[in-house]
């Protein structure tokens, strides 16, 4: 079932509107054909009356030898005309309010005019269609237009309902008369139909209008969120457009500076941070070295050097020092070979084509990423292997190495800052957890990722890829 | 003792001032110390300097501005000393005219390196070429390299990284071109950039360049073997 209802907000509405649509239309009909029924019907009804009270006093005036003469005058089809002892309705008791409200207003103003009673009833078409209604000029051979006009009528009273009457006379007599009952016009003609199509096109075509007008602020809205999330130095947006969309503008605008406020904050700090721990560090390092001991102060100056590193990796995660510097055309395999250099358990393999693999991005960043993977490759893995490859818009660094690997379900903490594999903590791996959290926001700055995976000979395999850019 | 040379630290920092005199004194430097502007200029009318140590984080003017100025009236090697791993600051410490940089907090060892390599430099330097302070890009065959930047492009403007050690024999070449220098010399000119340099024999180093910068046929043979000991830099090098 839910997957029958629409996803997307367009969809909706024009769901909404064309249900909507269908339902006024009907409405509109059902309402339309009640007005012309209940129209017709009052006509029908006073016109009964009329010719009730009509025939009543021709016949009743007239003698009862000349009564058969007068009723064949009278007789004209649809109008059927008779006079009996008996009455046609058999039953005194009113069909409805209605027809006994008019038999009593009949019996009323007829009751002067020797018209005792009065009886009207209505049969429905059904019940008319069996009695076949005499057609008026058999004889004439072409009917004219208004003729035609008539006939057709005719043959539509046929298919509609019929009164029946009965009017006691004074003398016990009884005037009975079939009138037919006009017949509901049809609600859609070939006319109107091409009015209420059009009258839906139309409203259609204009909710498909007003509904691009109303969601086209969220693809621009997904746009400047996910460019904000890229360059938090971007330019506000533009205030425009309806008082709505004016307001969300401006409330974009307004987390993006709180944004980067917070961030602004948080490179301050490390800053700070780090320049004023650098005076006593750089104090501490030379005490060691004034020391005359030297073979104590080797320890020293390496728990100084750690905690060097520390503070180094916390303003490099702290400060967004990518967005600064600017972008180069890098030779991915020198950056990586020059790495790999600085530590002796990585190899590097060298491609034989092509010498260069470039790519489209700030070197200093670029560098501390690929620096932090494959320390973290050591760090972890013992030993570790660098290619560079080169696909179709992309360059991937993969660094394999020969650990205990990480299980499944883990690898996506490591990236987490400030989370270390439980064996690590200890002073030979060091480090507070950062390197991968720093490598993979780095990455992510140039549009590209890092994945981990493990290695089917044990071990992890990092890659890092990156688009090549222009 | 005879002095290994005479030194200006100039240190907001009353401590790190003491400190480094007496690990530049145990080293055989004559070391004065000077915690401002003020204290600076007295000192440099008073003596001769072979060579200043100037902190960028100054109170009042900062060390980059006082840089400007020393190196308005002499050509006294100066080293900046700077708040970690900013980047622009050695780039304008560079080019406000000092000879080198280091980022605080930093190894003395590698401080005294430097010094004494600054020092060497400049004496080793004619009188012309210290009129002139070497320049901060060259180009040569098409690469250019930035010594501030410690940056190299090759002809297609891509960076290619080199090593720490590598970069500083390069360096070493650009700054020397067509002229055979000894691996003695090639050691020495090297010598107070990173320990690295001492790592690995410079004609490791040599074979390594070589194969980095042949990018074909044509610009093929860079550094020439020279018979009898020593390399040469072969291509003209140009300052921009």
């Amino acid at each position: 079932m839910r997957r029958l209802l629409p996803q997307s907000l367009p969809a909706w509405v024009l769901l909404i509107v064309v249900a909507g649509l269908i339902a006024a239309q009907t409405a509109t009909l059902i309402i339309a054909s009640h007005g012309v029924a209940s129209t017709g019907r009052s006509f029908d009804l006073f016109r009964l009356g009329e010719r009730t009270v009509a025939l009543s006093k021709a016949l009743y005036s007239a003698t009862p030898t000349a009564r058969p003469g007068l009723l064949d005058d009278l007789a004209t089809p649809p109008l059927m005309l008779s006079m009996s002892a008996r009455p046609a309705v058999t039953s005194a008791i009113p069909a409805d309010d209605e027809l006994a409200e008019l038999e009593d207003i009949l019996v009323a103003k007829l009751g002067r005019d020797g018209v005792s009673d009065i009886r009207i009833r209505e049969e429905d078409p059904a019940a008319v269609l069996r009695v076949t209604v005499p057609r008026a000029n058999d004889a004439e051979d072409e009917p004219g237009n208004v003729e035609e006009q008539l006939s057709e009528a005719a043959s539509n009273l046929g298919r509609s309902g019929r009164f029946v009457v009965s009017v006691q006379f004074n003398d016990g007599q009884w005037l009975n008369f079939v009138s037919p009952v006009t017949p509901d016009p049809p609600v859609l003609t070939p006319q109107n139909i091409p009015l209420y199509v059009g009258a839906a096109v139309f409203i259609i075509l204009l909710s498909l209008w007003t509904i691009r007008q109303l969601t086209a602020p969220y693809a621009a809205f997904e746009r400047a969120v996910k460019a904000i999330g890229n360059d938090l130095n971007r330019p506000p947006l533009p205030e425009t457009g309806s008082r709505e969309v004016r307001a969300a503008v401006r409330a974009i605008n307004w987390m993006q500076g709180k944004v980067r406020d917070y961030v602004s904050e948080r490179e301050h700090l490390a800053a700070a941070l780090a320049h004023d721990l650098r005076t006593p560090v750089t104090r501490l390092r030379l005490r060691f070295e004034l020391l005359k001991k030297q073979n104590e102060t080797k320890a020293l100056i390496a728990d100084l050097a750690e905690i060097e590193a520390i503070i180094q990796s916390v303003v490099d995660f702290a400060s967004h020092e990518p967005h600064k510097e600017a972008s180069e055309r890098i030779d991915m395999i020198s950056l990586a070979e020059a790495i790999s250099d600085d530590f002796p358990e990585v190899q590097m393999d060298q491609p034989a084509e092509p010498a260069r693999i470039v790519c489209t991005g700030r070197p200093i960043a670029l560098k501390r990423c690929l620096t932090n993977l494959i320390d973290n490759a050591v760090k972890y893995g013992k030993r570790a292997r660098v290619t560079v490859t080169e696909t179709d818009g992309n360059v991937g660094v993969a660094i394999a190495d020969e650990g205990e690997g990480i299980p499944a379900g883990e690898i996506e903490n490591v990236f987490q800052p400030f989370e270390r594999r439980e064996r690590s903590r200890n002073r030979e791996t060091g480090g507070i957890g950062l390197g991968l959290a720093i490598a993979r926001g780095i990455a992510r700055a140039h549009q590209g990722d890092i994945t981990m995976t493990p290695r089917p000979e044990g071990g992890m395999k990092v890659v890092l890829s990156l688009p090549k850019g222009v | 003792m005879t002095t290994s040379g005479h030194l200006l630290v100039v240190d907001d920092d009353r401590e790190i001032c003491d400190l480094i005199r007496h690990f530049f004194e145990r080293h055989g430097y004559r070391v004065s110390v000077a915690h401002d502007e003020a204290q600076m200029q007295a000192h440099l009318r008073r003596s001769n300097f072979d060579l200043v140590v100037l902190d960028v984080m100054l109170p009042g003017r900062n060390g980059l501005e006082l840089c400007r100025d020393i190196r308005a009236k002499s050509q006294v090697p100066i080293i900046m000393v700077t708040a970690v791993g900013e980047t622009t600051d050695r780039i304008v410490g560079l080019e406000m005219g000092a000879d080198d940089y280091l980022a605080k907090p930093f190894e003395p060892r590698e401080l005294l390196a430097r010094v004494r390599a600054v020092i060497r430099r400049f004496a080793a330097a004619g009188e012309a070429e210290r009129q002139t302070r070497p320049a901060q890009t060259y180009k040569f065959s098409g690469w250019t390299i930035d010594l501030a930047q410690r940056r190299l492009w090759s002809d297609d403007n891509v960076v290619v990284t080199l090593t720490t050690a590598e970069f500083d024999l390069l360096t070493v070449f650009v700054t020397h071109p067509r002229r055979t220098l000894s691996r003695d010399q090639l050691l020495d000119l090297t010598q107070g950039r990173e320990a690295q340099a001492f790592d690995r024999s410079i004609d490791i180093l040599v074979s390594r360049l070589r194969r980095k910068l042949t990018q074909s046929a044509e610009n093929a043979n860079f550094i020439v073997t020279v018979r009898g000991g020593g390399y040469m830099f072969a291509p003209a090098v140009e300052t921009p």
